[in-house]
């Protein structure tokens, strides 16, 4: 039975490996940061298998610890506790390899950066993981109307300091999939 | 692709094949080798926090080495005060050399709970499990998690056999892990030991890469028939587990290995050779060709 349980989470944790690692890269400046996000996340869905749910809602499901972890990770001193030499190497490795982007988008960073974190956090959802409404609410569990007027509002913030920073907010495709 | 996409430092599609990597395979043998404690607490409620949970296995160590203590032989406490500098049992010896405890697994078989037992009495929060491990695994960690801060002198957990290169799990064939002696988070190890006749291996390693049984074959993504005669002519076993791709084409499910071997045809497709114990090698197998592998995300297995 215990096999079954590791076959089980060994399946789900193959097909959203790489979701949730791509979740905490975008999110964390440093691959240490990163890897800690990776790690904990995942050893969190392990021994909270039992409410997992099972097909591509584990995936939504596990967006929403990471970012609990993340959200705490943020918050706390606690960061850097956690290290796993392969997969340290492994971050590193990508991190040197990625590119934050250029500089032409270096306002559009910084009016994103600068949105309150809830804003930021469903904006980035939808433009990097490439989440509908449905799933949106799934991972914050609030009901779809709640993140359409959400989405509507971040958008709006993110516009006006986009608009504020001399960006022509015409050219911006912020639709959900 | 708009603006925003390309703020990503990185998007998903370039993440193809990492799980597979060396990094997330370490990461989920070290995972899962911690026995799943029940947590009937909400999980959204502090799921971070580490200290609670650390507690709970504290207090769970605590529990178990009550039950086995008076099964250990003899252990030996020296110092008066706090954590012994040195420990001695059937099981695992370890002492103090410098600024490094050395762990000497004398007894690959003893009872997990045993080793740990051991780490305790000289104030180390060390997990150690042994598994039988494929070849490759044999003699080396196998998965390894810590917590805490970094030891003063930078240095993390080792592990080598005595003497080195040896078959740990064989007669003759000690295996030390150092520890920082002033480590003071906690620490998963699982190390390989050579599996007994007949037993499965408890790590998940292509069988394609060096050291293990079909070194220097591709299997993926060829026909069943053909594998089955490269598996024959090495002299090896193949058995087969189903993998059932799911409806929307991300991701899979797997059957229990050996479920339903018989509906396996030679046209079926190989996606994955695993060790799985001696002379016997797991082929991941579907019915349909898919358009890319399902267990590697279209890349070819690396180890």
């Amino acid at each position: 039975m215990d096999d079954d349980r590791r076959d089980r989470f060994e399946a789900v944790y193959t097909q959203t490996y790489e979701r949730i690692l791509g979740y905490a890269m975008r999110r964390c400046d440093s691959p240490e940061d990163a890897a800690d996000v990776v790690a904990e996340t995942f050893a969190i869905a392990w021994r909270r298998m039992d409410a997992m749910p099972a097909g591509d809602e584990a995936r939504l499901w596990l967006y929403g610890v990471a970012r609990n972890v993340l959200a705490n990770h943020r918050r706390g001193q606690d960061r850097r506790r956690t290290r796993h030499v392969a997969l340290d190497a492994d971050l590193a490795d990508l991190y040197a390899r990625s590119s934050a982007g250029g500089d032409e988008l270096g306002v559009i960073a910084r009016a994103l950066r600068e949105l309150p974190e809830a804003d930021r956090e469903l904006i980035s959802l939808v433009a990097w993981e490439g989440l509908d409404h449905g799933q949106l609410a799934t991972v914050l569990g609030c009901s779809r109307n709640a993140v359409r007027i959400r989405l509507h509002r971040a958008r709006k913030r993110l516009s006006k300091a986009l608009a504020a920073a001399g960006v022509s907010v015409g050219t911006f495709v912020m639709e959900s999939a | 692709m708009n603006e925003l996409k390309n703020l990503a430092r990185v998007h998903d599609e370039d993440l193809a094949g990492q799980a597979s990597g060396a990094g997330a395979r370490a990461l989920l043998a070290s995972i899962t080798a911690e026995e799943p404690a029940a947590e009937p607490a909400p999980w959204f409620v502090r799921v971070a926090r580490r200290r609670p949970a650390r507690r709970r296995l504290a207090l769970a160590a605590a529990a178990v080495a009550g039950l086995v203590t008076a099964a250990v032989v003899g252990p030996t406490v020296l110092g008066e005060r706090g954590p012994a500098t040195s420990y001695a049992s059937a099981a695992i010896d370890i002492e103090l050399r410098g600024d490094t405890y050395v762990a000497t697994i004398k007894d690959p078989f003893a009872d997990h709970a045993k080793y740990t037992e051991g780490f305790k009495a000289v104030g180390l929060n060390v997990n150690l499990e042994v598994i039988p491990a494929s070849p490759s695994r044999v003699g080396k960690i196998a998965g390894m998690s810590l917590s805490g801060p970094l030891s003063g002198n930078g240095r993390s957990i080792e592990a080598e056999t005595a003497p080195e290169g040896c078959a740990f799990g064989q007669d003759g064939c000690a295996m030390t892990v150092r520890v920082p002696h002033d480590w003071a988070g906690w620490a998963r190890i699982q190390v390989g030991r050579s599996a007994k006749p007949g037993e499965k291996y408890r790590n998940l390693r292509p069988a394609t890469v060096v050291g293990e049984m079909l070194e220097g074959y591709r299997a993926d993504e060829k026909t069943v028939g053909e594998v089955v005669a490269e598996v024959q002519r090495r002299g090896l076993k193949a058995v087969f587990q189903i993998v059932l791709p799911s409806p929307g084409g991300e991701g899979y499910s797997l059957e229990p290995e050996g479920a339903r071997a018989a509906e396996v045809g030679d046209d079926w497709i190989v996606w994955d050779a695993q060790s799985s114990q001696a002379g016997v090698v797991r082929l991941l197998v579907t019915k349909e060709r898919l358009p890319k592998n399902p267990i590697h995300s279209g890349r070819p297995p690396v180890g």
